[in-house]
Formats: structure tokens, C-alpha cells, sequence
């Protein structure tokens, strides 16, 4: 056991140095061309590590929740960064909650009550749930 | 279920429960569901003389669940990209939602290679669209706030005469709508209407902000030839842009065309002498070319205006001397030889 504790510190360790040395070239990046965005969004000129750091986790959390939504590895990382920092900084944490645009899915389940509400909405032209209401201009 | 008869109410009560549930929500309804947009359309001069219809716009009806990919197929193919909805399933269908997200439309017409630019919400910049040629897809919540059914469909025409909108949704080919009913389920996801733009055309009501913004999304995806010509477009109406004219400059140098980038920045950096991004952009180029004492001019006019992005301007600075440095001890080593 103890042996095992020993081995996870020093790769638990070794992976901080890896991190630190990433950081520090990342840090040391050759000078380049700054990109459109930075000149949009004024957070982006000031981008801190920090802000770095959230934009890799938040970006790490789409992608995880992605994928329990069923979404195929192999298109993961694609869908993912073709994301904008905004957008996934929008979506992070809220995948399960966003407005999804896939029609009547839900309506298999629906009560007799949420049908007959549902109904009367229709009639009055309210909403436009079931295609047999006949619709007319009010 | 998110069904609330049955958390809201206790059984006992049921009966009364339900009826005065439903009271208090048709009491709801009646007052949250006025359509004033559709009222001003009515009033205005356009109603009872327009009828628009966008021409050019395949129809692809949809599978179960797949309003997402089939919307986005067909203003895409408008657009002049050929792709299927089965292609784009794998880029925006969420099988866990049974649907697709906003964000996801919006990137998927991206990795497209099209502008895609959501509109400013309202009747009046959907009805301005349509006119000028343009679909729009649209999401809506064809039920209601608590129990949504979010569908996306593309609205392809209006006959404010008959008062109605057209679109290509689910199964038909042509959905008539009235105007009214639209803009309740319209209204229901604040209005939400996307364009999917090939990159010589702007909006009919492009808004500079947010289409520049749209363009340099297009940077991520590397797809910079076709940025290079939303700048070009998005110039011909905002000639004094600097986002623009910095955006064209890092297009074309992102392929690998120095001398149009050289030029874009010059003019970014006459039009706008405080823009140090104009001036290090310039350096950058300028040492690629070669051209090592322009390039550091740039580069220490960049350092003194200084701002949020001093240290990049520092360190192009920084580099450029280095190569100075070195070019100029490869020279002094090379002189005896030559004498």
C-alpha cells in the first residue's frame, strides 16, 4: 500500500512539472500575429492565465457532457472546438437545460390534462402543438 | 416529466386543484400572450401589399427529432453547400436531448464554411431578411414555457396580406402560419432567427459588431479564405473598420499572403494611428518579408502606444532584434571572407 501511495506522489509530481514547464512554454510562445477576436473582445486582450485556465476546464466540461449525452467520441472533439469561448462558456454545466430544438420527442409522455390544456391552446391560437387543430389568422 | 398538475396540486383536491390551475394559467396566458409585434405589422404600410418568398431553398424533411439537421441542411444548401441532414447529424444532434442546441447550429454552419450571424430579434429584422432574400432559421417552443417543445423550422416567405409566415417544418414542404401564432412561439425562445450567409453577402440588416464577430469565428475553424472575403464584404459597407481591416491583414496572412496582409495593416495603421495590434501585426509581417528595420520601426511604434497587449508587442519587438542581432554578426563573420 505504501508503495503504491509512493508511486501516485511522484507521478502526481512528475505531472505538476509537466504542467509547469507547459505553463512556462506556453509563457515564452513565439511572438505572432494577434488574432481578430482579441480586438472584439476586449477580455480577451487581458486574458490572465486565469482566464485561460477556465476557458481549458469549461471547455473539458462541454466535452464531457457531451458525451454523456450520447454524442460519439469520434465527433466530440470537432463539435467542441469548433465552439467559440463564448459559447462554451454559455453552455458549460447547462447542456441538460438549453433549449433543444427536436420537435414532438416529449409529447409521447404527455398526460391527459397537458393534452387538453394543450388543446384549448391550440384553439385559441396560443401554441401549435397538434397538427390536426385547424389553424386560422386571428 | 416536468408535468406540475401533479407536484402543484395534493390529491385530495385534485378536481379543484386542476381547475383552478387552470384558471390561473389561461388567466396567465390571456395576459402574457398580446402579440404587438404582429398588431404594428397589421398597422404599418407594408400590411396588405407584401408577399415575399425566398427562392432557391430545398426541402428536406425531417426524421424523428432531426428539425436540428434538417433546418440547418437546407439553409446551408441555400447557402450553395451541398450537404444532407444525415452529414450534420453527427455535428449538432444531441441523442441524450432527443434535439440540438443553439450554439451547436451556429458552429456547425461555421465548420460549413458559412457566416453564420443570429439576427436582431423582432418581426420587423425577420420580415427585412425575408425581403431581401435571405431564409431564416428559427427555433421555437410550439408548446408552452412549462412543458417546451423546442422545434426548429426555416422561415422561407411571408404573405403579410393573408397575414402569415411560410416555412419548411417537419414534414411540410410549406407550412402556412399566421402571423399571430408565430410570434407567440416565436416569442417563446426570445426571438431566436439565425442566417447562414456564404461570405460575400452581408445581412440585409447587418449589424457591424456582431457580424465581425460572426467573421472572426471563422479564424478558429481555419477557414480564412472564406474570412478573407467576409472582410473584404464587411469593408465594402464599413470602410473605416479596424476590426475589419485588422481581420483582412490576419486572413490573408494566415495564407500565407504577405503582401495583402502588409497592406491591410498599413492602412489599419493610417486609419487608426492608435491601434498598437495595427502596428505589431505590421512588424510581424514585415520581418517575415524580411524587411528586419521597417519591421522594428513597426514594432517599437507598437511598444509605445502600449495597452492591454503590451506584452506580445514587446516580444515581437524583442524577436525582431534578436534576428537583427544575428543577421547583422552573420554579416560582420561574412566580410572578411568576402574582402
Amino acid at each position: 500500500m505504501e508503495n503504491t501511495g509512493i508511486a501516485t506522489r511522484s507521478i502526481s509530481r512528475f505531472l505538476i512539472l509537466c504542467l509547469v514547464f507547459m505553463g512556462i512554454h506556453v509563457a515564452a510562445a513565439r511572438a505572432q500575429i494577434i488574432g481578430t477576436g482579441t480586438i472584439l473582445d476586449s477580455r480577451a486582450a487581458s486574458s490572465t492565465n486565469r482566464a485561460r485556465v477556465r476557458a481549458f476546464l469549461e471547455r473539458k466540461e462541454v466535452r464531457a457532457e457531451m458525451l454523456s449525452m450520447g454524442v460519439n467520441p469520434k465527433d466530440v472533439s470537432a463539435r467542441v472546438n469548433s465552439l467559440t469561448n463564448a459559447q462554451v462558456a454559455d453552455i458549460a454545466g447547462r447542456i441538460g437545460k438549453l433549449p433543444a430544438g427536436g420537435d414532438f420527442g416529449g409529447l409521447l409522455f404527455v398526460g391527459l390534462v397537458v393534452f387538453l390544456v394543450l388543446l384549448y391552446t391550440d384553439i385559441m391560437g396560443y401554441t401549435d402543438v397538434f397538427p390536426f387543430v385547424k389553424k386560422h389568422a386571428r | 416529466m416536468r408535468l406540475a398538475g401533479g407536484r402543484l396540486v395534493p390529491p385530495d383536491f385534485l378536481p379543484r386543484g386542476i381547475a383552478s390551475s387552470l384558471l390561473v394559467l389561461l388567466t396567465l396566458l390571456s395576459g402574457c400572450a398580446t402579440t404587438p409585434q404582429t398588431d404594428r405589422v397589421r398597422a404599418s404600410a407594408r400590411f396588405g401589399q407584401e408577399i415575399t418568398r425566398v427562392s432557391g431553398v430545398p426541402f428536406f424533411p425531417q426524421k424523428a427529432y432531426q428539425c436540428g439537421p434538417a433546418s440547418l441542411a437546407m439553409a446551408l444548401s441555400w447557402s450553395g453547400v451541398r450537404v444532407t441532414p444525415d452529414q450534420l447529424t453527427p455535428e449538432v444532434y444531441l441523442p441524450g436531448r432527443r434535439g440540438s442546441l443553439q450554439a451547436e447550429m451556429v458552429a456547425a454552419a461555421r465548420r460549413n464554411g458559412r457566416i453564420a450571424y443570429v439576427i436582431k430579434p423582432g418581426l420587423p429584422s425577420l420580415l427585412t431578411e425575408l425581403g431581401a432574400g435571405n431564409p431564416v432559421v428559427i427555433l421555437e417552443n410550439l408548446g408552452l414555457s412549462w412543458y417546451p417543445v423546442w422545434h426548429y423550422a426555416v422561415v422561407v416567405g411571408t404573405n403579410v396580406a393573408g397575414d402569415e409566415v411560410t416555412l419548411r417544418s417537419g414534414d411540410a414542404a410549406r407550412q402556412r402560419m399566421p402571423l399571430g401564432l408565430f410570434e407567440r412561439t416565436w416569442a417563446r425562445s426570445g426571438d431566436w432567427g439565425l442566417l447562414v450567409l456564404p461570405p460575400n453577402r452581408l445581412p440585409a440588416a447587418a449589424q457591424r459588431r456582431p457580424y465581425l464577430k460572426a467573421v472572426a469565428a471563422m479564424e478558429r475553424l481555419k477557414h480564412f479564405r472564406q474570412a478573407r472575403i467576409a472582410y473584404a464584404t464587411a469593408l465594402r459597407r464599413w470602410p473605416d473598420s479596424l476590426v475589419a481591416r485588422v481581420g483582412l491583414g490576419n486572413a490573408c496572412y494566415a495564407l500565407k499572403d504577405l503582401a495583402g496582409a502588409e497592406a491591410a495593416y498599413r492602412t489599419a495603421a493610417r486609419q487608426h494611428p492608435g491601434s498598437g495590434i495595427a502596428y505589431n501585426n505590421l512588424a510581424q509581417t514585415l520581418a517575415d518579408e524580411g524587411r528586419l528595420s521597417e519591421a522594428a520601426q513597426a514594432a517599437r511604434r507598437a511598444v509605445a502606444l502600449g495597452g492591454p497587449m503590451d506584452a506580445a508587442f514587446r516580444r515581437t519587438l524583442a524577436e525582431i532584434e534578436i534576428r537583427q542581432g544575428a543577421d547583422g554578426q552573420r554579416r560582420n563573420r561574412m566580410r572578411p571572407r568576402i574582402e
